[in-house]
């Protein structure tokens, strides 16, 4: 053999090798890639203290108890676009999975879920479907809706003033007049009682606990008929003191949300109920419906609601602790 | 309404002038030459500056006397406002130097100039309008009453001191005291912050455009408060671009163009019209 | 140098003039559209309501809202009469409520140092604002905008989004915020103590009358040696201050502090101070005018409760009325500091004149007596000084 013709040899060998080498690399990549764990991303409304703490606390629950990984984003600002914009950016970082704290309308989100839809990224929202729907729409842009109903809320605890034997009037205090979720609140709580033939009152208060104390003594001295009285969208502590001040002990005083100020007032029986949104569910169950439908391709039949529940008297040591741990 | 007449043409002093601005110009008073002791309360000696590529100040030199009033004229972007601004110790001049009474000096900033009676009264920075005449004389040094760190403003002290400063000025007040600078016309914002200057002791008073901007019987009247204040021993450097307002009160004049000295004569060395044609030809 | 002459004029004003110039003086201040809109509100609600609102129950009421509100609004006026805002204001009252929780809760600290140390605090936080201000000389609105979002952010950060309760003894109550005088709460006390406080600064001392200057015309004060810059970081520093009073009041009163505690307290104080008289642009302004915004802002509250006004308008109304208050305000203060004295009521210019024609009279003998007619060398070193 010449000389020549034995280096091409070799040449021709070496690359066989080489190419043999690039295979097996190139195979083995989609395989590392299905080992690879899958990435949620969760994008909040808020960052992740207080409320949306909740949701940031449940979402990485379920990655821990399911073994995905999950990433809690959040606008600076919550407006549109900028919500819009971290949705992109988990859709630059290839996420399996996308759950929004939806609070727009879902023509906002139309166009973002046609892109997370054809960049094969499921696509939920974490926010409640609209009041009355139940069963999942097939062509909903969502793959889920995952929440509380803001209304509902405002009629259960209509319904438990009835049940508690309220007959007289029932004031509702509004501290955030121009927020969607309080009115949604207050509009289910009026109309319930109103249905059930009780006089109402609607006020709009300020965020300032000094002033709400006022608003609400002077109400009762204008109305001493009243028999009960919500505060809609703020801590209950101005309320109290109301209260106190009126020396209406017998005033049946609900609120929303625990906190450390409701769990003493509903323990010490100054105050009658809290209406919880478990928004601990609000962060989990997203996450869960996101992984069971990328690894087993379920879907739910219907919306999830997350909320409302009572919490009085009756259930309130055992919340008091998980309060603590802060899952309730 | 004005004081004790004296001979028709000579002015009074309690603000009211007969003989009207536009006709002193055509009588030029004899001036007398500085005398050749006399050390001149402040004097630039041949003094530069130049912000970046533009210059503003070439070897200027010019010396005000107490007891006369040097008028500088000079068209705008001639520098006038850079020489005042280096007089006041806002700038530090690149070349040359300054003499306070004969002695050099480098003034670290206005403060200083201020100290040591430099007054500098800007056309529309006189007057707060919603303080009381009184309040605004005694602004920045107001009379206090009391001791230790409890002192408090003494306004009784500060009426009469503004009562003072006015009467040393010869201006008549016509209203109370308590009106706010609002109301006051303004040639008498004018009047008010020569009348403060000089009552807080001022060794030079620099007043920069004072008649600009006032109508013809407000500016005779500034002006003839302004030849009182030199009356009383003050020395005046009147930056101005009205030269008749100029030839109707200054002993010395100093005209200012691009930046350098053009020319200087005593005021009874010129009329109004080769005045003007001097500053046309060179601006 | 004599005394000035008594008045010898001939014809005093007839009473008349005494009356209508007086009047005229009285509305010149920027208090008096206040106090009209105080009695005019009174009187609205009052008829509106006749049994609830003219009442002690009332205004204990008025006065504890008007007492919390206003003890800021005070440090946001004579700031803004100073030629600033300060949105700050109500971030700062949230966060130093805070730090009294924490230091009394966390560490123990007993609330005679906690309140001190939080309105220690408060002058500080202010002060940053002012230091911003001057240094960088950027708008007060822009720097202060973004402290109050700062802050509200450590505040919400700190506090993990929820309430921090803590025990206040009945004592701090009591003296911060608890009834002393026929129900009337503590709160009253210290809001009158910090107006009295605040006028006699403005009106009555130096700094008060650089204030003034500052807000009217910085340049100008500047040319007279008046410290701009200091003046500014000061009333930075006291606003933050009398923020964390109220904190402190509001703390002792709740035994609580929240994540959004003192929001939307900034832009009320705005307006209570624009309804007390004070000028946005600044340079003028009361402090009684602000108690009396604060006073009309809390009857309004107040008010629309009582009379049963429609609950859905509460802000509407609010804002209405606010805005007329403003109007009628800035109108009638502009007119009125335009006008002049009554024709017939001439007051210290009578005195100026017999000093002046006498002295020119002494000068006029002396000129005549002196060998020197120029007399002008010379002057200068005679020590010519005016004195008193």
């Amino acid at each position: 053999m010449s000389r020549r013709s034995g280096l091409m040899t070799l040449a021709r060998i070496a690359a066989l090798f080489g190419a043999g080498v690039l295979a097996s690399i190139g195979s083995a990549q989609p395989a590392a890639a299905q080992a690879k764990q899958i990435s949620i991303y969760f994008v909040g409304c808020a960052a992740p203290t207080g409320f949306h703490g909740y949701l940031a606390r449940g979402a990485a629950q379920a990655g821990r108890n399911l073994g995905v990984k999950v990433t809690y984003i959040y606008p600076d600002e919550l407006t549109i676009p900028n919500q819009i914009e971290k949705i992109d950016e988990a859709i630059t970082a290839r996420a399996n999975g996308i759950a929004v704290c939806a609070f727009a309308p879902d023509s906002a989100y139309a166009e973002v879920a046609a892109r997370a839809k054809a960049a094969g990224i499921a696509f939920g929202s974490a926010a409640a479907p609209p009041p009355g729907v139940v069963l999942r729409n097939p062509d909903d842009i969502f793959l889920f809706r995952v929440g509380s109903d803001e209304r509902e809320a405002g009629e259960l605890t209509a319904k438990r003033l009835i049940a508690l034997g309220v007959k007289g009037r029932v004031v509702v205090g509004d501290q955030q007049p121009g927020d969607a979720t309080c009115r949604a609140r207050a509009e289910g709580e009026i109309d319930t009682l109103k249905a059930a033939g009780i006089k109402t009152n609607f006020i709009e208060m300020t965020m300032d606990p000094g002033q709400q104390a006022e608003e609400l003594f002077n109400f009762l001295r204008a109305h001493p008929d009243t028999q009960a009285a919500t505060s809609i969208c703020d801590v209950v502590d101005g309320f109290l003191t109301a209260k106190e001040e009126s020396k209406r002990h017998d005033l049946v005083l609900t609120g929303y949300d625990l906190d450390v100020a409701a769990l003493a007032a509903i323990e010490d029986g100054k105050e009658a109920f809290t209406i919880d949104q478990q928004p601990f569910w609000r962060g989990y169950i997203p996450v869960l419906l996101l992984t069971d439908y990328i690894k087993y391709d379920l879907i739910a039949a219907d919306y999830f609601l997350t909320g409302p529940s009572v919490v009085d008297k009756s259930n309130i040591e055992k919340i008091a602790k998980l309060v603590k741990e802060g899952y309730r | 309404m004005s004081g004790p007449a004296r001979s028709g043409g000579e002015r009074n002093y309690s603000g009211d002038r007969e003989a009207g601005i536009v006709d002193l110009h055509k009588q030029p008073r004899p001036i007398e030459p500085v005398a050749p002791d006399a050390v001149p309360v402040m004097e630039a000696i041949s003094i530069s500056k130049a912000f970046g590529p533009t210059t503003a100040l070439v070897e200027v030199s010019l010396k005000a006397y107490a007891g006369r009033i040097l008028a500088l004229l000079g068209d705008n972007g001639a520098g006038k406002s850079t020489l005042i601004k280096i007089l006041a110790g806002v700038f530090r001049p690149d070349g040359g130097e300054l003499r306070f009474r004969g002695e050099t000096i480098a003034f670290a900033d206005p403060a200083e100039a201020r100290r040591l009676g430099i007054a500098t009264v800007f056309q529309d920075l006189a007057v707060c309008e919603l303080l009381s005449i009184t309040r605004n004389v005694v602004l920045g040094r107001e009379p206090l009453k009391g001791f230790g760190p409890f002192r408090w403003f003494d306004l009784k002290r500060a009426e009469a001191m503004t009562r003072a400063a006015f009467e040393g000025l010869g201006v008549r007040w016509e209203r109370g005291l308590d009106e706010r600078g609002l109301n006051i016309s303004g040639g008498e914002r004018q009047s008010l912050a020569i009348a403060r200057a000089m009552f807080f002791g001022s060794s030079l008073l620099i007043l920069d455009e004072p008649t600009s901007a006032l109508a013809v019987r407000q500016a005779s009247r500034v002006l003839d408060h302004i030849a009182f204040a030199r009356d009383q021993g003050q020395a005046v450097m009147l930056i101005t671009h009205n030269f008749r307002h100029a030839l109707s009160v200054a002993d010395d004049i100093t005209v200012l163009a691009q930046g350098r000295v053009a020319a200087h004569f005593r005021r009874d060395q010129i009329e109004l019209e080769q005045l003007t044609e001097l500053v046309a030809r060179v601006a | 140098m004599p005394e000035p002459a008594k008045s010898t004029s001939a014809a005093a004003p007839s009473w008349i003039v005494i009356f209508g110039e007086a009047a005229r003086r009285f509305l010149l201040r920027p208090e008096a559209t206040a106090l009209a809109a105080v009695v005019v509100l009174f009187a609205v609600f009052s008829i509106l309501s006749p049994a609830l609102f003219p009442t002690k129950l009332t205004y204990i009421s008025v006065m504890s809202v008007a007492a919390e509100l206003g003890i800021v609004s005070i440090g946001v006026t004579l700031l803004m009469i100073g030629g600033h805002f300060d949105l700050s204001v109500g971030s700062v009252l949230g966060l130093t409520s805070y730090i009294v929780v924490a230091l009394m809760r966390d560490h123990g600290v007993p609330p005679i140092l906690a309140a001190p140390a939080a309105i220690i605090g408060g002058a500080l936080l202010g002060a940053l604002n002012g230091v911003v201000v001057v240094r960088f000389k950027i708008h007060s609105f822009v720097v202060t905008l973004g402290s109050m979002l700062i802050w509200r952010g450590v505040l919400i950060s700190l506090t993990g989004g929820f309430p921090m309760m803590v025990s206040i003894s009945p004592a701090f109550r009591g003296i911060m915020a608890g009834p002393f005088l026929s129900g009337f709460r503590m709160s009253m006390l210290w809001f009158f103590a910090i107006a009295i406080a605040g006028t006699f600064l403005q009106q009555r001392t130096r700094f008060g009358n650089w204030v003034q200057a500052a807000g009217q015309n910085p340049q100008a004060a500047r040319n007279l040696g008046v410290p701009v810059g200091r003046i500014a970081i000061a009333l930075f520093a006291l606003a933050g201050a009398l923020a964390a009073v109220a904190g402190v009041i509001q703390v002792a009163r709740f035994s609580s502090v929240d994540a959004l505690r003192g929001e939307g307290m900034a832009l009320q104080a705005v307006a209570v101070t624009v309804i007390g008289g004070t000028l946005l642009t600044g340079g003028y302004g009361s402090v009684i005018g602000t108690v009396l915004g604060a006073i009309t802002f809390a009857m309004i509250q107040v008010g629309l409760v009582l009379v049963g006004a429609p609950g859905h308008f509460f802000q509407t109304l609010t804002g209405l009325i606010v805005v007329g208050a403003v109007i009628l305000n800035t109108d009638v203060a502009g007119r009125m500091l335009r006008s002049r004295p009554l024709r017939g009521f001439h007051r210290s210019s009578e005195a100026a004149d017999a000093a002046i024609l006498a002295a020119a009279a002494r000068r006029e003998s002396r000129d005549v007596e002196e060998a020197d007619p120029q007399g002008r060398i010379g002057a200068a070193d005679r020590g010519e000084r005016a004195k008193p």
